[in-house]
């Protein structure tokens, strides 16, 4: 019998392309807890065999009806894994994941992408607000922010 | 076939020329992804590609070479790739700020990927590519998959987050 209070430990969370790949490369810091990932694509992932990989509805800014998609999925998502922590690199809806994980009573951490290597993205300005700890990958960025630099995946 | 990119933001005519100048015996041997429409010059070449067929090209060659951009740096790294980079200038009008040339020092410390800024070194670098067995040293990662997996740790737990001091 399965435990109705049972719950993921984390749940990863990136836009399909970059911000995924480079999530993928920090893999080895989660190796050790139980863990789901969320993109936005659909299909296998060959470099995640044995994962449990859901879909979310991928939107880009100033698209609300392709967010209110994400945001209900991101809250399905949630409700049902019941993440203790959530990592994400963005993009958007890597933030709405960070506000609905808030929500939930998760502890959310954005890791900006090494890609911005001189100021904050859009959605990572958003997250200072809402993200338990947020992390940048240049030093000049860490300086002139909120956010902290804890090393790069370079 | 030796792969080169320049990234999906801007064309970089300056690489392409450098390549064609650097080794033009191995034009006939290269494929070039542009992202310039307009682009008339010996290599073959399309301006974009749809992801799939980006780590198909990867996965080809036998040498990447290609702008100095973060994207590009892991691509070769995870299809294990020697890696040759020219980075993007801005006094040149290449880029919107310095930080591939930011980027490429590092590139440099890191010594798993050759950085060329001119003709004579890309011929050099291409004679003698880089080794890509990637099990260096990476301090900064290293570090940052500590803190990442303390943080974690901390959250599984219930506490409250400790970012832990930097530098």
């Amino acid at each position: 019998m399965t435990d109705a209070r049972a719950h993921t430990d984390l749940l990863l969370v990136a836009s399909f392309g970059g911000h995924f790949e480079e999530l993928l490369e920090m893999r080895s810091a989660w190796g050790h807890v139980s863990r789901v990932y969320a993109t936005t694509a659909r299909g296998r992932i060959d470099s995640l065999a044995g994962e449990v990989v859901e879909y979310v509805p991928d939107c880009h800014g100033g698209q609300y009806w392709q967010a209110m998609r994400s945001v209900h999925s991101l809250v399905s998502l949630v409700r049902r894994h019941r993440p203790k922590c959530i990592v994400t690199t963005g993009a958007l809806p890597g933030f709405l994941a960070v506000v609905v994980g808030r929500l939930f009573g998760a502890s959310v951490i954005w890791v900006d992408s090494v890609a911005n290597a001189d100021e904050l993205s859009k959605s990572g300005r958003w997250a200072l607000r809402f993200a338990s700890a947020h992390l940048v990958q240049w030093p000049k960025i860490a300086q002139s922010s909120p956010s902290a630099y804890l090393g790069n995946i370079l | 076939m030796i792969f080169l990119t320049v990234g999906t933001q801007l064309p970089f005519p300056r690489l392409l020329e450098m390549f064609a100048a650097a080794a033009p015996q191995l034009v006939d041997e290269a494929f070039a992804q542009t992202a310039d429409q307009d682009y008339a010059g010996p290599i073959a070449s399309t301006p974009f590609l749809q992801r799939e067929e980006f780590n198909e090209r990867y996965a080809a060659a036998r040498l990447i070479i290609g702008h100095a951009g973060t994207g590009t740096v892991l691509a070769a790294r995870r299809h294990r790739k020697p890696l040759i980079v020219v980075p993007r200038r801005f006094h040149l009008g290449e880029h919107r700020n310095d930080h591939q040339y930011a980027t490429a020092v590092q590139l440099r410390v890191l010594g798993d990927t050759q950085v060329c800024e001119d003709a004579a070194q890309l011929a050099e670098a291409i004679a003698n590519p880089p080794d890509p067995s990637f099990e260096r040293d990476r301090p900064e990662k290293d570090r940052l998959l500590a803190n990442l997996k303390c943080l974690i740790d901390q959250a599984i737990a219930g506490e409250v987050l400790r970012v832990p001091p930097q530098g």
